[in-house]
């Protein structure tokens, strides 16, 4: 049994590829997510000394591409799920993929489909928050005459060296970090760098905020109640870091009065200063004079 | 009046306008450029949402609710005495940049009443997305609200700086509109339609000519046109339930509008009451479980294959109007059960596409899988199917049981049950 420890896709690959060249079945390897990469093996056999059973092996670029999302997924069976795919591919079925009723590849599908959502959410519901003073923290790295955004975000999958590129190409020519419990991704308008992990919220205000709450609480329909609905594309733990996730509760508790003054008081006589306006009138006038003509 | 007082009156007055979709623009970002933002030819993204269970993804706000229209279902008619506010052009913008760089929104959907007169309230509109682009490079997202009446190089200038495009055509039928709408014209709403419709047909043509040119290798100087006008195209909304129209013209008149325009999105809303609401309009709770139905339907419409008759035809007795308690795939299905059950393995996709319970996404992986093996009666799970859902409509070579299922008397019932929670979202 080898014991091969990685710790990020990258590693993976090479390894990977390493070992699948030597044949090596899926069911001999144990994969072990861990800082240091490194190969060990029992039985006093030097892995790199086994032949080399396939000089060229291609693998589809579709595999990939969904392994790197896959990678991304807080589940330790990753590793060895992605080597026991790619096994399959090169060695029994190069269509396995399509195959989406198989257990190890509705397995991988759905982990994709967990990633790909927690990156979607990602880019939802970071907010950024505007510094009014340079923070110092990562010392002469952002410009000083820059304006400098702060967003604190809690992913479910190791999603943020993924996601960061969204951010990159849509604020390009904004300073940013984005703090999160892995790690943190910093944006100067030219290069992104990584740095270890945060573990607590940092305490910021935007005066800005308070202008969202407000467009918030006004562009709900009060009539429209389907808190269901809602909660289903926003669960409650995004609640947490969220700005206008405390105003929920409060424009649930007034919406049934708010709709029940719209249906009592439903008919108003029209407003007195429009028909004392002769602007409003005339206009009104031509327009209708209009229309009647257009259509008659 | 201060900003804040504005926003929250000009959203109020946003809200029944219905979409707030920031998809199937075309790809960009801001990385050759000055400013922010970024659109995608795929999803657009939510970035909130309110207890409505709407998505907020764009600044909805209008930028006037003064209107000289007198519309009966809005809030923002001439003899409303609703509050009216005002924002500036530079108002909107900095708003919408302020927004966007905390990203709450994907980009700003802009509207407004109609004010001194339509071109006059087309050429504001048209301005503040003027100056996102041009002064601030902005790249997001940007949805304005055409005025059927402006003239036609206004609506030519609106699809150079926006996104998309919507012209509403407020109610099902002709004779709606001119009863409660009587400022506006049936026939103006078309024709402006009809030439934005143009206007996106020619720029694609274009794209398509300065392509073959650059392929061909002749006339490398030609500059590749990459102008797109309105490149997320035409949506419209239909208000439901103000009038009396029933499903089958609603549905119908969607069907032209897709035909005709090659609208994206065709919006219905629910009447919701409104304060100082028009006496001659129900002063009732919104209609959204009909409302749910007729998106379900028109989904039937783009992608299922189905025709407005085939959908409204098991209701020709109710007069006109879509059955509440089931969706309409599954009302179809069970006036045809003679062609269910249906072979999984071998039936063509447009008969899968009929089967209730099954997506389009579905029948993609079902027919990408069994290319390379049979599938099971238990793989169906596997695709995230609901086993109950199509038990009584399908087929496998180890499952054939559905018949007792079909020729049961109380099939809708059966499904009832298992709708239950879908329900519960209206309840």
């Amino acid at each position: 049994m080898f014991t091969v420890s990685i710790n990020c896709f990258a590693e993976w690959r090479e390894q990977a590829r390493t070992l699948l060249m030597r044949g090596v079945t899926p069911k001999s390897i144990s994969w072990q997510h861990d800082k240091q990469s490194a190969l060990v093996f029992d039985d006093g056999i030097d892995f790199m000394s086994l032949p080399v059973l396939y000089q060229s092996l291609s693998i589809p670029k579709a595999f990939i591409t969904m392994a790197e999302k896959v990678a991304c997924c807080r589940d330790d069976s990753r590793w060895a799920l992605l080597y026991s795919l790619a096994w399959r591919i090169l060695f029994e079925n190069r269509d396995l993929m399509s195959i989406e009723v198989d257990s190890q590849v509705v397995k991988a599908l759905r982990m994709r489909k967990a990633v790909g959502r927690d990156i979607h959410k990602m880019e939802a519901f970071v907010r950024f928050r505007l510094i009014d003073s340079q923070c110092s923290n990562y010392g002469d790295y952002f410009s000083a005459e820059d304006e400098y955004y702060v967003a604190w975000f809690e992913p479910d999958h190791l999603i943020l060296p993924i996601a960061v590129t969204f951010f990159i190409k849509r604020f390009t020519n904004m300073s940013w970090s984005i703090l999160t419990p892995d790690g943190c991704a910093h944006w100067n308008q030219s290069s992104v760098m990584f740095t270890e992990g945060i573990h607590k919220r940092p305490d910021i205000d935007d005066s800005i905020e308070v202008l969202w709450l407000t467009y918030y609480s006004n562009i709900f329909n009060p009539a429209r109640v389907k808190i269901k609905a809602m909660q289903s594309e926003m669960p409650k733990k995004y609640w947490v870091n969220l700005p206008e996730a405390p105003l929920i509760k409060t424009l649930m508790r007034n919406a049934g009065h708010q709709v029940d003054a719209m249906l009592e008081g439903a008919s108003t006589q029209p407003w007195h200063k429009t028909k004392k306006s002769t602007f409003v009138m005339a206009a009104q006038k031509k327009m209708q004079a209009h229309t009647t003509k257009n259509t008659s | 009046m201060n900003i804040q007082r504005k926003l929250s009156i000009l959203a109020d007055a946003a809200k029944y306008d219905a979409s707030c979709a920031s998809s199937g623009s075309n790809n960009k970002n801001s990385r050759n450029g000055k400013g922010v933002g970024s659109t995608s030819s795929g999803m657009g993204i939510c970035h909130s949402y309110t207890p409505d269970g709407r998505c907020i993804s764009l600044l909805k706000v209008l930028l006037t609710n003064f209107c000289l229209y007198d519309c009966s279902y809005c809030i923002n008619r001439a003899s409303s005495s609703v509050e009216r506010a005002r924002f500036t052009a530079d108002e909107v913008v900095q708003l919408t940049l302020d927004f966007y760089k905390r990203n709450y929104i994907e980009g700003l959907f802009l509207s407004s009443g109609i004010i001194q007169s339509s071109d006059y309230t087309m050429e504001q509109l048209v301005n503040v997305a003027k100056s996102l682009r041009k002064d601030h490079d902005f790249r997001g997202y940007i949805h304005l609200k055409t005025i059927p009446d402006a003239s036609p190089e206004l609506l030519r200038m609106a699809g150079v700086y926006a996104d998309r495009l919507s012209i509403n055509i407020e109610l099902p039928s002709e004779h709606s509109i001119i009863r409660f709408a009587p400022e506006k014209n049936p026939i103006t709403i078309h024709k402006s339609m009809g030439q934005l419709k143009s206007h996106i047909d020619e720029s694609k043509e274009d794209r398509k000519k300065s392509k073959k040119i650059r392929s061909d290798g002749r006339n490398t100087k030609a500059k590749a046109s990459r102008f797109i006008f309105s490149p997320a195209g035409q949506s419209t909304q239909m208000i439901v339930g103000a009038d009396d129209s029933n499903d089958m013209t609603i549905l119908s008149t969607a069907d032209q509008l897709y035909g005709r325009y090659q609208m994206r999105r065709v919006y219905y809303s629910a009447y919701s009451p409104i304060q100082n609401a028009s006496a001659a309009l129900p002063a009732k709770a919104p209609p959204l479980v009909r409302e749910h139905r007729l998106y379900q339907a028109d989904w039937l419409l783009r992608f299922y294959g189905f025709t407005v008759d085939e959908i409204t035809e098991p209701h020709s007795e109710q007069n006109g109007m879509l059955d509440l308690d089931v969706d309409p795939k599954l009302a179809w299905a069970i006036q045809h059960r003679d062609l269910f059950p249906v072979d999984i393995n071998r039936a063509p996709r447009e008969m899968l596409l009929r089967i209730p319970g099954i997506g389009a996404i579905s029948v993609q992986k079902i027919i990408r899988a069994r290319k390379f093996r049979a599938l099971r009666y238990g793989d169906l799970t596997k695709l995230g199917l609901s086993l109950k859902k199509v038990a009584p409509f399908v087929q496998t070579h180890d499952y054939n049981s559905s018949n007792r299922l079909l020729e049961r008397a109380d099939l809708k019932q059966y499904f009832m049950s298992s709708e239950s929670p879908q329900m519960s979202l209206f309840g």
